[in-house]
């Protein structure tokens, strides 16, 4: 390929990503085609602040290399594009987030998951089976009887955030507020925050939250609750700071991206009609078609890792400090690894993907999520056979947090 | 390089020759057998590579680490005094005749 190729290629390649890393919506609905481009143009692309990945090995070898460094990449952006006289609250938010879970580092990251990590083991969450089961069961009845029905507004955001509303021993009547300032503070996540909105939701949420928590305190519990009352990190016992501020976070991770994964799932399988109806009449599928919604409608198009030296990752060279975008959704349909990866497929055997990162990252309610996914498809299909679609559906205006804000569905019922 | 043998849970025995440096977990997810799901790439983060150790054989091999340990507490299937993370066993040639049974499931 000649030098004056790569630039005109990599040119169209860079104005494409970046209508797609602003929420265009209708490259949000469909960026395979970009991420296909992204692929062919090279393992790596510079552009902006940033460098590219985008194929699935590479993103692997970063993933499982454990110089690799969780970051959030917009701070430099936010704070250039925020009137000095708020840079505070754009501080203040960059602190809060960066004290989550999922954005920490080394002993602390640790430390923290620690805390938590067998509250989200395969066997508490085999527990939570009939909760699971009996929350779905409620939402399902309710779903039944709406005119209107919306897969995503009376489905998709009740359901994880009932469960973990139910695991954190939170009253359920406060999911509303949680969706209303999550959805706020989502967009700082994305790098698209009015830091003043912003920083509202995230007070808000914490305050919510954290007088959720004290109420608890003394009293009888959950077990994940009082395993973090009574926890200990390296001796000392969790602060009630750090208590709220994972409190928070679980309640955030543990329902915004499940939530995505319910609408984009629903929408690829209804799309589909023979594959909903193979489910349909098989669902004994329900777990394989989870993996392979998981993959084929990744709710976390990309995440992001920077090194703290230079270093050689899989052949790749990367220089200290360097904005790592790793495009998952790509990496996700990446023919070098998937055969006819467009195609959805639910009797995929031996899938993998990387909807949940991999490495000391790798995603603390993985297990949960495919529980939720996996019980919510094998009983819409049991209950509503004939579902179908019943108006477009609208996409949020993200693309680091891929998802629906509505989609309506005829359930067949009449 | 260890012959390991994999006692799957269909009531088959399969054997790898694993070389010295290999988990217990790699050699069995890039030969494709059933039964390790290894989700997180062998960081101590998702329990679901959980297997069973011949008897004989728990006192020879390393003791489990502390996280190890306290993940074992969180496997689908119910933990022995065999279990182990097997992303936590590295093979070296010592390890020659090695036997471990998969669990039933590891969610």
């Amino acid at each position: 390929m000649t030098s004056s190729t790569q630039t005109q290629s990599a040119g169209t390649v860079e104005e494409s990503l970046r209508a797609l890393f602003a929420g265009d919506r209708a490259l949000v609905a469909d960026p395979a085609p970009i991420f296909a481009e992204v692929r062919a143009a090279g393992p790596v692309l510079r552009m902006d602040d940033y460098v590219v990945v985008s194929r699935h090995r590479d993103i692997e070898a970063i993933l499982n290399d454990p110089r690799a460094r969780v970051e959030y990449a917009y701070a430099d952006a936010l704070l250039a594009a925020t009137p000095p006289e708020d840079r505070w609250y754009a501080q203040e938010l960059l602190d809060f987030f960066a004290r989550w879970l999922a954005q920490s580092n080394d002993a602390e990251h640790d430390r923290l998951r620690r805390l938590v990590h067998l509250a989200f083991s395969p066997r508490t969450v085999a527990a939570l089976a009939v909760d699971v089961d009996q929350i779905l069961d409620s939402l399902l009845d309710d779903l039944a009887i709406e005119e209107h029905p919306d897969v995503v507004t009376d489905l998709g955001y009740h359901l994880p955030l009932l469960v973990i509303c139910r695991i954190l021993d939170i009253p359920v009547e406060d999911r509303f507020a949680i969706h209303e300032h999550s959805i706020e503070f989502m967009k700082f996540i994305v790098g698209a925050a009015d830091v003043k909105q912003s920083h509202h939701a995230m007070t808000q949420l914490t305050t919510l939250i954290g007088d959720r928590i004290e109420s608890r305190r003394g009293q009888p519990t959950t077990p994940l609750l009082q395993q973090l009352f009574d926890a200990e990190a390296d001796g000392e016992r969790l602060s009630t700071d750090d208590l709220v501020m994972l409190t928070v976070n679980l309640v955030f991770g543990g329902h915004d991206t499940t939530t995505n994964v319910v609408g984009n799932g629903l929408l690829a399988l209804l799309s589909h009609p023979d594959q909903w109806q193979l489910l349909v009449s098989r669902p004994d599928l329900a777990r394989a078609a989870t993996e392979e919604l998981l993959r084929f409608a990744s709710p976390v198009p990309e995440i992001h890792r920077t090194f703290g030296t230079d270093v050689e990752v899989n052949g790749l060279a990367f220089a200290a400090g360097e904005h790592l975008r790793l495009l998952l959704g790509s990496a996700n349909t990446d023919p070098q690894v998937y055969p006819d990866p467009q195609t959805l497929d639910i009797t995929r055997e031996g899938l993998r993907h990387l909807t949940f990162g991999q490495g000391p990252h790798y995603c603390l309610g993985q297990a949960l999520t495919r529980l939720e996914i996996t019980s919510l498809l094998t009983k819409t299909t049991a209950r509503f056979p004939q579902m179908r679609l019943a108006g477009e559906p609208v996409w949020k205006p993200f693309y680091a947090l891929r998802g629906l804000e509505s989609l309506p569905v005829d359930l067949g019922l009449r | 390089m260890a012959k390991i043998t994999y006692l799957l849970t269909d009531g088959s025995a399969q054997s790898l020759d694993v070389p010295t440096g290999t988990s217990v977990r790699d050699a069995a997810l890039a030969d494709g057998l059933p039964g390790i799901e290894g989700e997180c790439g062998g960081f101590l983060n998702c329990a679901t590579c959980h297997v069973y150790l011949d008897e004989e054989w728990v006192d020879r091999l390393p003791a489990a680490e502390e996280l190890e340990d306290e993940l074992l507490e969180g496997t689908a299937a119910e933990r022995q005094p065999t279990s182990r993370l097997s992303c936590q066993l590295v093979v070296d040639d010592s390890w020659d005749g090695l036997t471990v049974q998969m669990p039933e499931s590891q969610y």
